[in-house]
């Protein structure tokens, strides 16, 4: 039934199990005659998610009170990544939606992943619908145009760091997107 | 008592932090068939609402832990606030929400020290913390790039971790050597009469305590100490699946699980023999 040829993998079936809005006999059932090469893990997880929920009111033992600390410096560490890169994971299928979402073209939205617009030149309103449809923030889009690196994967082809003069303004790359002049009035406004 | 602020008017919070009032981003991870994934309705809406609040409220909302007091705040909701405050540069009201959410995982896992029996209890802490590590794992990796099998936590938190533990578990097991049924050879299966005569008075899911959540909680740590192929059985059984049809399109246990009709019936009495001796040993019965 799926899209594609490849047989999903057993964790994708697994979790979208989980997710479906009722575990009885029927949905089980579905399951295991779409998916029978996984009926063991399937079967399992239907019994986890009929067991009754757990919520211990007791305090904290100190183990788990060290158990949180630990994980909570492991998250800190994990912060300087995406203040380097906050785009970096986003794949094709999210650019497209971004761009969708942002009602631009396509081209207009590789510029701004590859910083060839002057961030200046970018209203604020719409940097924070970008900020918002990239899931970053206006601080970390900020961090990231002034990171000496390209991000993206088309950075090899720089020989030397990019200058201001590899930009171009924002109103430019809409120009050169070929957005009509009232749409491009309407992206360069900085309020409704 | 609480004044339950849970229709707060969004456009009267000028307190708000700025981040485009309300607007909340979708979900990303797509179904089997490419359809994407939305939270449901009332979890969209309670988001939006509590996205305005300022963050102190946020937070104390947040730490409520009773599911049934009004301000309670769905960990799916905790959850799209703590990814969404990767963007943020506030570290501390974020930590606080992070710390909040995590406990919240402790807290649904059940602890090895559960007056159960010996084996199991190791178990339960092996698969407590292989599941906390598995979870916060996640959000690190989602903080430094979006991970998608997030996104199934802000959809069925509690289904969601659910599979977790079934993950966890399957690891514990395997660690343990479990999944080999050891005690008995498979096909040659008589069994004893004493297994036949417990296995025959005995379904677990018959018996009058079953809505008793204490009952519920022991009858549940009795099927994870089953053998794996056993627990399975019980699982469909409890389902409602049957043994063996005649009928071709039908799905029946022996089908699943790939075993003879003969094999199913002798696990299941196996089964159902280790959980009356569970059921019945410890308090006074």
């Amino acid at each position: 039934m799926s899209a594609d040829n490849a047989r999903p993998s057993c964790e994708s079936v697994l979790d979208a199990f989980a997710v479906e809005s009722e575990h009885g006999r029927a949905t089980l059932q579905r399951y295991l005659e779409l998916y029978p090469e996984y009926a063991g893990e399937l079967i399992d997880l239907s019994r986890e998610l009929s067991r009754a929920g757990v919520n211990d009111m007791e305090p904290l033992s100190p183990a788990d009170q060290s158990l949180i600390d630990a994980a909570w410096g492991q998250h800190k560490a994990a912060v300087s990544t995406t203040t380097a890169a906050p785009l970096a994971s986003l794949t094709v299928d999210d650019w497209r939606a971004v761009a969708s979402e942002l009602d631009v073209p396509r081209q207009v939205v590789t510029a701004l992943r590859e910083k060839r617009i002057a961030l200046a030149s970018i209203p604020v309103r719409f940097l924070k619908q970008f900020a918002d449809a990239t899931r970053s923030s206006i601080d970390q889009l900020e961090a990231f145009w002034s990171a000496d690196q390209l991000a993206g994967a088309r950075s090899y082809k720089a020989d030397g760091k990019p200058s201001i003069g590899d930009q171009v303004t924002f109103e430019q790359a809409l120009i050169e997107a070929g957005v009509p002049a009232e749409k491009r009035a309407s992206l360069l406004a900085e309020a409704d | 008592m609480s004044s339950a602020p849970e229709s707060v008017d969004i456009a009267q919070k000028p307190e708000a932090p700025s981040s485009g009032a309300a607007a909340v981003s979708p979900l990303r991870k797509r179904s089997l068939n490419g359809v994407p994934y939305e939270r449901a309705p009332e979890i969209e809406a309670l988001i939006a609402d509590l996205a305005v609040l300022p963050r102190d409220e946020l937070v104390a909302r947040a730490e409520i832990k009773k599911r049934s007091d009004p301000g309670y705040v769905p960990s799916e909701c905790l959850l799209y606030f703590v990814r969404a405050s990767r963007a943020d540069n506030n570290e501390r009201w974020f930590e606080r929400l992070y710390r909040i959410l995590a406990e919240r995982i402790l807290r649904s896992l059940p602890r090895a020290e559960h007056p159960d029996g010996k084996t199991e209890a190791l178990t339960r802490g092996v698969v407590r913390d292989k599941v906390f590590a598995r979870f916060t794992e996640l959000l690190a990796a989602d903080r430094a790039g979006y991970i998608d099998k997030l996104d199934f936590f802000e959809i069925r938190f509690d289904n969601a971790l659910a599979n977790l533990r079934r993950d966890a578990q399957t690891q514990a097991w395997r660690d343990e050597n479990r999944s080999k049924p050891l005690e008995y050879d498979e096909e040659s299966g008589e069994l004893s009469p004493e297994v036949e005569a417990a296995a025959g008075v005995h379904d677990p899911f018959a018996a009058s305590e079953f809505d008793d959540p204490a009952y519920r909680s022991r009858l549940d740590a009795a099927i994870e100490a089953l053998p794996t192929e056993q627990s399975r059985i019980i699982e469909m059984l409890r389902q409602g699946f049957p043994i063996d049809s005649k009928e071709p399109g039908v799905m029946t246990i022996a089908k699943a699980l790939g075993r003879s009709e003969k094999t199913i019936r002798t696990y299941r009495d196996k089964a159902f023999a280790a959980l009356r001796s569970a059921m019945t040993e410890g308090d006074g019965q």
